[in-house]
């Protein structure tokens, strides 16, 4: 039962990695950009994609592979910003939130229709396995890990100590008082695509290295959980949706165990994900990290 | 009275003039506009299953076309009016049903391969329209919607009421009929509707499930489910799922050190999973409704390679939409008419004994039988067909596919007769 706690806890970990890196990108888009982009899961897809195509297609390595997709991530974003969402700004937050739905399904029909449905893998062995005693892991999974170890402290730290990371925490909180102080928030906002973009970019990479295959509806199917870790780390804060992630993950997880009075179904998993976000917006609307607004 | 020899020779040259027009006279009586539009999962995580689905209808179509041209047949036009997404969800489908039937106003839907799109749009569109639908739904609901004659709703597929005790046939066979199995399928209608009728045929021949594991597969990962499947010691595994969300719990089914493909066995969609991109697992076996044991299996197989996009990929089951558009044409031709309730009432006279047996390779043979008002048996590319009043095939027979090392396609290595 030991055995089946830690590999259950390192399947959370993973899993919340991938959310929380992900959320971080989206719940800041939403704070400078006051936009919920639906869009955002095949961001994950194109970026997964062009890993594929830097790894399988040209042989590169997949260190390499997966800055190409990070740098190709915040491009898409950069170029989506530019010639259709701020173009449309100031439409409300409905008629935005439609239009990025409608860019998702165009994204992933464009990804239809140029990679195929087939299923894609990256070029690494996902049959062996690593086994550590009380956990048992693939390369692929350790990969992921090794990414998750590097990127999330390297998000915190530029959010924490870098000019452009303290603006855009500071737009995201509070866009007028930001822009009073001197902030660019113009500028800001085309730095939080480049940002949101690259951890989709790093996001998507994971998640195709630790399902082992992937398709073109690999982001779709995620989105809704990203949604749920940036409710549960407050809309808009960024270290917020980094921890949300992470809990989503383990409790989704943990749920399972033995432990826990023979443990949830799995097929449960995702439900209990929507139970914690219903119970969040009814006892505690701004999130676990979030700041209650006063009018 | 008597006739001089010109009077004769001239009555003689009427008759043998006649009886070399008489087919053509046939043919010029028969006119009508026929109607096909295609509704199936062309995104989502089927959608490379519902892109070879889609070309295969306009494969099947291309060639009835082909062959009216050949013979002259002015009257008759065939269409494929358009193709809906269904994005593999009720609610996308009905809205697709509701485009190709009021705006388009086709004869016949083929599709959804999804027994809950089937359902949604059959009871809220088609039936309702007087509209056919060719589905490829394996839930034995779907024929229950027929609750009037001639069924509207026809499935050439068998269903999974059949196919989950074929399973327990020859998992028996593979381990005894007391083994202990772990069930894994995927939570949704297909996949618990299947699961349920194999552990009951199995439970009832004396075996046992220990663990049965049902799982969304739009989870990021299936990891948690891969350990519980291998807990119970089981003597072999069934899963029931489709290629894409399969792949994610086979990797980490490997990793757990205890699960062995070749003690495994599948669903009719897991067939396959090599031609769609995904690995195969040596020894891992799924059953399937006989499609290879259509005569002209090969043949179509091989025009599909020819003629659709290499980047689709083949599935023996793609046979049965093929299969449809030529039924539904056969039928249509039989009837003289496009309206779908006159097709449906002639679905049966030509997919059944007695009659003179064609395939799609002799399609012009077989329109000139019809035309001359001859009893045809339309033997498709996945089978004899045998279409019975309630909509269903009665097919006996089904195919085990066995997945081949270093990721070659899938081989069937046996085919067997169901004992009910």
């Amino acid at each position: 039962m030991l055995q089946q706690l830690a590999q259950l806890t390192i399947n959370g970990l993973i899993t919340g990695t991938i959310l929380g890196l992900t959320g971080v990108g989206l719940t800041l888009v939403f704070g400078i950009q006051r936009l919920a982009n639906f869009a955002y899961g095949e961001y994950l897809t194109t970026a997964a994609y062009i890993a594929f195509i830097a790894n399988v297609v040209f042989g590169l390595d997949l260190v390499s592979s997966a800055l190409l997709a990070m740098a190709g991530g915040a491009l898409l974003a950069l170029l989506l910003h530019f010639l259709v969402l701020k173009p449309l700004r100031g439409r409300g937050l409905v008629a935005m939130s439609l239009i990025t739905v409608g860019l998702g399904m165009m994204l992933r029909n464009v990804i239809f229709l140029v990679a195929g449905p087939q299923i894609r893998s990256l070029d690494i062995d996902q049959t062996r396995v690593f086994d550590l005693g009380l956990i048992r892991i693939s390369p692929g999974q350790a990969l992921a890990i090794g990414i998750a170890i590097v990127v999330a402290p390297a998000v915190a730290l530029f959010l924490s100590r870098t000019t452009i990371g303290k603006s855009m925490r500071a737009v995201a909180d509070n866009r007028d008082l930001a822009a009073v102080t001197g902030i660019d928030v113009e500028r800001i906002g085309t730095y939080v695509w480049l940002l949101a973009g690259a951890l989709a970019g790093i996001g998507g990479v994971m998640l195709a290295i630790v399902q082992g295959t992937f398709n073109p509806n690999l982001g779709t199917q995620i989105l809704f959980l990203i949604f749920t870790t940036i409710v549960l780390g407050g809309i808009g804060n960024a270290y917020g949706a980094l921890i949300g992630g992470v809990v989503l993950g383990l409790v989704m997880e943990l749920s399972t165990w033995e432990g826990f009075a023979g443990g949830l179904e799995p097929r449960f998993k995702s439900v209990l994900a929507f139970v914690v976000l219903i119970l969040l917006l009814l006892y505690r609307p701004q999130g676990l990290f979030g700041k209650e607004r006063v009018l | 009275m008597r006739f001089n020899r010109s009077t004769i020779r001239g009555l003689l040259g009427s008759i043998a003039l006649i009886a070399t027009l008489a087919p053509a006279l046939a043919a010029d009586d028969v006119s009508f506009d026929l109607k096909y539009g295609v509704l199936v999962s062309l995104t989502g995580e089927s959608a490379p299953a519902g892109q070879a689905w889609n070309a295969a209808t306009k494969l099947g179509i291309d060639q009835i076309k082909a062959s009216i041209d050949r013979l002259g047949l002015e009257g008759i036009t065939l269409e494929l009016t358009d193709s809906q997404d269904s994005q593999g969800s009720p609610a996308a489908g009905v809205e697709g049903a509701q485009k190709l039937v009021q705006i388009d106003n086709v004869d016949v839907i083929v599709g959804d391969f999804y027994s809950s799109i089937t359902s949604a749009v059959a009871t809220a569109v088609t039936m309702p329209n007087g509209k056919l639908i060719f589905t490829g739904g394996t839930s034995p609901a779907l024929s229950k919607l027929n609750t009037s004659t001639p069924a509207m709703l026809w499935q050439p597929v068998p269903a999974d009421d059949l196919q989950g005790k074929v399973l327990a046939q020859i998992i028996a066979k593979e381990f005894g009929a007391n083994a202990k199995i772990n069930v894994a399928a995927r939570n949704d209608a297909y996949g618990t509707a299947l699961a349920e009728v194999f552990t009951t045929a199995w439970k009832a021949g004396g075996g046992t499930v220990p663990k049965e594991v049902l799982y969304n597969p739009e989870q990021p990962t299936l990891d948690t489910e891969a350990q519980q499947l291998v807990d119970g010691a089981p003597d072999g595994w069934l899963f029931i799922d489709f290629c894409p969300t399969f792949e994610k719990l086979a990797l980490p089914l490997g990793r757990t050190g205890k699960w062995d493909p070749a003690k495994s066995f599948g669903a009719d969609s897991l067939a396959q999973c090599a031609r769609q991109g995904g690995k195969s697992y040596p020894g891992f076996r799924a059953t399937q409704a006989s499609a290879a044991g259509g005569t002209s299996f090969g043949a179509f197989q091989k025009l599909f390679a020819e003629k659709v996009d290499k980047g689709i990929p083949f599935e023996s089951t793609m046979a049965q939409p093929f299969d449809s558009t030529f039924v539904v044409f056969l039928a249509a031709l039989e009837a003289k008419s496009s309206d779908p309730t006159e097709i449906a009432n002639h679905v049966q006279n030509v997919t059944n004994d007695p009659g003179t047996p064609y395939t799609y390779e002799q399609i012009d043979d077989a329109i000139k039988a019809v035309l001359k008002g001859e009893k045809i048996h339309y033997m498709g590319a996945s089978g004899p067909l045998n279409f019975g009043p309630d909509g269903r095939v009665n097919a006996s027979l089904f195919d085990v596919w066995q997945h081949q090392p270093d990721n070659a396609p899938a081989t069937v290595i046996e085919t067997i007769a169901f004992k009910p």
